[in-house]
């Protein structure tokens, strides 16, 4: 009688485990792609990632408008949560100064000596590794920042990683986290980098596309905060144009792309596309549009100038509207 | 050779000559004229603090020498086969030396004489530099030291300048060369001045950005005469290309010749001509345009009979041809989606204002967009000046009335010149697919709208532009009865003062009639005010529209009206006639 109850658990536990396995493979196929888009001579265009969400059938065109910081209010956040000068450093914290027109907020050691950041990301996400002491008080510090500067904020952060050693940005013993938040408009994060369209103005400034970037120490201290064009939705106007998807879009670039980094001198390196993101970006005319931002890992042979292979991330973004190209880094 | 050193004698002594090394002048002094004291006190000027060593530099590397250098080439001996041809004395010359030689040599004589011009010039320049300036503290001269680790790192030291030049003058003579021989290839296929003098300076810029965007600025023929100081690439490299460049020339004008004087080809030509004749009799007969004999005699047919003669194929061409090339040179037209109205603020709406660097790609596209009208008018008016002059004023009563119509004509050409032109980016946009005619621009709430009269607006502006710069061309020609120079008062103000007040902050510079024609610099497209520290506002430069509109029609009306007075003084049939 024993051993028939035993036996019984035991296949029951079987067929579980089996059932469990099957539908998470279902799952995995279901929620994961893999294939090869295009092929030009040894280079290739494959995807590799997760199913990017669908992005609603239409958006209302909005009308943004800067928010402009309290000097007073963002100098005592700074006080609070950055980093207290020591001798010899030289601090900067511009407050919506009219040099810097796409930036409302920029703090920042003047010498580098915390390390810097380029106010763009083109990198697939990094979310918070939990149980990390240092990066969850970096997290914890740019949260209670952001909070308390009435941003509206993604959270979980777009990237929570420690500066990488090897590029030197780590100065003396302080290990520094850099800290990428995606600013939201309407519900959707905006895109981590800038745009480019013909409605950039003469001088060659990108659209700014809201968005904050934060170097923090691995005690929670913030070392720099750069925070371009917040923005807040003030007018909207029904717009029923249907935003294309993430495979539409790049299925009529593809060849493009192939044709433009994959030939000559870049023959035989790859794309393989590691994310892609429904996003909002905004625009010279300060009107927040819908885009679809690519992440793909690009892989470089050898050749003259590089003995080894290499691999680095490269961002291509999209108008979700019309399909042009909007930005390419 | 006793030819060619008697034709060199023959460009030195000319007025050409003259005018080339004034030019070149201008060219050199022009960096200095931003400065107020510079006018006041210019020996103070070139004293204080600085160097021989700074302002040779300076003059040289940030004169205007990318857009003087081809008109002064020309102006010494590349017109030869105009006036040849025009005068007959190209036919004399066959009995005495057959045609190749005879253009061989002028050819010769035109490159090397335009040389020996921009080296006078540019000795002239730094006779008068060592003059004023000290030579002492070259050691301590920024200009100099920031070469070092350069190209320029042996050439730019104090020690050393006399090399460094020598070897500025050999790059400028060189390219004088280039550009004497161009034009004489131009000048080969039609003996027009005001074509061969369009087309080489038209070439000179559209070359310019079309080998910047193919192969890198240090291709081009300007950059190459005056290399960027801090370049790495060995000045022998560049030197190099500068000859690559004059090499081509000779090819082209080696060609032009051969083709304009070999028996074969003649006879080819010839050949051709009789089968046309005899194939297609009515080939030739012009289609004649007949005033009605009830306008006949009166003002308005005069009016008339002179507008026919500004419309012809050599005056429109170029408005047809010359802003489909600027419109492939400019971003809009890469750009994915755009309409036809993108397209049309895109070339004829100029460019925005520069913050503060100058932008010389822009300003040179703008430039080659002003030529086509200039050429017709220019070439209609040296055809009304020349010995036709005795007869046409006959027809009419008075001198007032002869300029009067003259200038009517010039006002209309003006407007359907600039009517072809933008026909015809219309043209180009249709065939490579733009998507209809509105430009998308903010509307009350801030969002973006089709609009349509903005279109209306650019076409206004540049066309008054036109009309502006057309009627000054036209009054200075008359004064001077000079074709050459009504040329240089339509192209080189407008080229300096769209570098000297082009900057988006100087207040001042909204009222500069260059800037007018400008849709881009209007208050449609360009802010009026920044936004500063602590949220203060900052005015900025902007034309408004309809004053820029007003402005222009009030100074083309006033040009004219000059014109008109002066018409009354000038004894233009005593003139000398040219030949």
């Amino acid at each position: 009688m024993k051993r028939k109850t035993c036996a019984s658990i035991a296949l029951l536990l079987t067929l579980l485990c089996l059932l469990l396995t099957v539908s998470h493979a279902e799952g995995f196929e279901q929620n994961h792609i893999t294939e090869r888009l295009a092929t030009l001579g040894p280079s290739f265009m494959d995807v590799d990632m997760p199913q990017p969400a669908a992005p609603p059938a239409s958006m209302d065109q909005m009308k943004v408008e800067r928010v402009r910081f309290d000097k007073k209010k963002v100098r005592s956040l700074i006080e609070k949560y950055g980093l207290h000068p020591s001798q010899g450093e030289s601090w900067v914290c511009e407050v919506g100064s009219g040099l810097q027109a796409d930036f409302e907020l920029i703090f920042r050691e003047e010498n580098g000596v915390y390390g810097s950041i380029a106010y763009a990301e083109t990198s697939p996400c990094i979310p918070l590794v939990r149980g990390d002491d240092g990066l969850e008080k970096a997290d914890a510090a740019v949260k209670k920042f952001l909070d308390e500067l009435g941003l509206s904020y993604e959270y979980p952060f777009y990237q929570v990683a420690l500066l990488d050693q090897a590029t030197g940005d780590i100065v003396g013993d302080v290990p520094l986290v850099k800290v990428v938040a995606r600013l939201m408009i309407d519900g959707v994060p905006c895109n981590t980098t800038i745009g480019w369209t013909r409605d950039s103005d003469g001088s060659g400034n990108g659209d700014p596309t809201p968005g904050a970037f934060f170097i923090v120490t691995t005690a929670g201290e913030i070392t720099t905060a750069v925070i371009r064009n917040p923005v807040e939705v003030v007018k909207v106007r029904e717009d029923t144009t249907p935003l294309k998807g993430w495979r539409e879009i790049l299925d009529g670039d593809k060849d493009f792309i192939m044709n433009s980094f994959c030939t000559g001198d870049q023959a035989g390196s790859s794309f393989t596309l590691k994310q892609a993101e429904f996003v909002m970006m905004v625009d010279a005319h300060q009107i927040a549009y819908p885009a679809w931002a690519y992440c793909f890992r690009r892989f470089m042979p050898a050749d003259e100038y590089s003995p080894e292979p290499y691999t680095y991330d490269m961002m291509l973004t999209y108008d979700a509207r019309t399909g042009e190209r909007v930005w390419m880094q | 050779m006793k030819d060619i050193v008697w034709q060199i004698r023959r460009a030195l002594r000319g007025k050409g000559c003259l005018f080339s090394i004034c030019l070149m002048l201008y060219s050199l002094f022009f960096v200095h004229t931003d400065a107020p004291v510079f006018f006041t006190m210019p020996l103070t000027y070139f004293r204080k603090d600085c160097t021989f060593y700074y302002h040779f530099i300076i003059s040289f590397w940030m004169g205007l020498s990318q857009y003087v250098l081809p008109i002064a080439a020309m102006l010494p001996l590349a017109f030869f086969h105009c006036d040849d041809a025009q005068s007959g004395f190209r036919n004399l010359s066959e009995y005495r030396l057959p045609r190749s030689r005879y253009l061989a040599h002028r050819a010769i004589a035109a490159a090397l004489s335009a040389m020996i011009t921009v080296a006078i010039a540019c000795a002239i320049f730094t006779v008068f530099l060592l003059a004023v300036c000290t030579l002492t503290g070259g050691e301590q001269e920024a200009w100099l030291i920031n070469r070092q680790g350069s190209a320029f790192e042996w050439l730019a030291s104090a020690e050393h300048f006399l090399w460094f030049i020598l070897a500025q003058y050999a790059r400028l003579m060189v390219s004088a060369a280039t550009w004497a021989l161009v034009a004489v290839a131009f000048s080969l296929a039609w003996p027009n001045k005001a074509f061969t003098l369009v087309a080489t300076f038209g070439l000179s810029i559209l070359l310019d950005v079309v080998l910047n965007r193919r192969l890198g600025s240090e291709y081009t023929i300007s950059v190459l005469q005056t290399p960027d100081l801090n370049t790495h690439t060995p000045l022998t490299v560049l030197f190099v290309r500068q000859l690559a460049y004059l090499g081509i020339a000779m090819i082209i004008c080696g060609a032009a010749i051969f083709f304009r004087s070999s028996r074969r080809v003649i006879r080819v030509k010839q050949r051709i001509g009789l089968f046309r004749a005899a194939h297609f009799p009515g080939r030739n007969e012009k289609t004649e345009w007949h005033i009605s004999p009830r306008i006949c005699g009166a003002f308005l047919g005069e009016i008339l009979t002179d507008i026919r003669a500004f419309l012809s194929r050599a005056t429109m061409l170029p408005a047809m041809l010359i802003p489909i090339m600027v419109a492939l040179c400019k971003p809009v037209f890469q750009t994915l989606r755009h309409s036809i109205g993108d397209l049309w603020i895109g070339v004829f709406g100029g460019f925005y204002w520069f913050e503060p660097q100058v932008d010389f790609t822009p300003l040179g596209l703008w430039i080659v967009l002003l030529l086509p009208p200039m050429m017709g008018v220019a070439l209609s008016l040296e055809r009304e000046f020349s010995s036709r002059v005795h007869l046409t004023m006959l027809r009419f009563r008075t001198r007032l009335r002869w300029w009067s119509s003259k200038s009517i004509a010039v006002f209309v050409y003006s407007v359907l010149c600039s009517a072809v032109m933008f026909l015809s980016v219309a043209v180009l946009g249709w065939l490579t697919g733009a998507d209809g005619f509105a430009v998308l621009l903010e509307d009350a709430d801030g969002f973006l709208s089709p609009h349509y009269l903005v279109l209306l607006q650019c076409f206004c502006l540049f066309t008054g532009q036109i009309i502006m710069l057309t009627q000054l061309q036209a009054l200075v020609h008359l004064a001077f009865g000079r074709m050459q120079l009504g040329v240089i008062a339509y192209l080189l103000p407008c080229i300096a003062c769209l570098i000297s007040y082009s900057v988006f902050d100087r207040m001042g510079n909204a009222f500069v009639p260059y800037n007018w024609g400008m849709i881009l610099r209007s208050d449609i497209f360009s802010p009026s005010v920044m936004v500063i520290d602590n949220g203060e506002t900052s005015p900025l430069c902007t034309i408004h529209v309809g004053a820029s509109m007003c402005a222009q029609a009030g100074l083309a009306i006033l040009l004219s009206g000059i014109g008109m007075l002066l018409s009354r003084v000038i004894k233009i049939a005593e003139r000398e006639v040219k030949e």
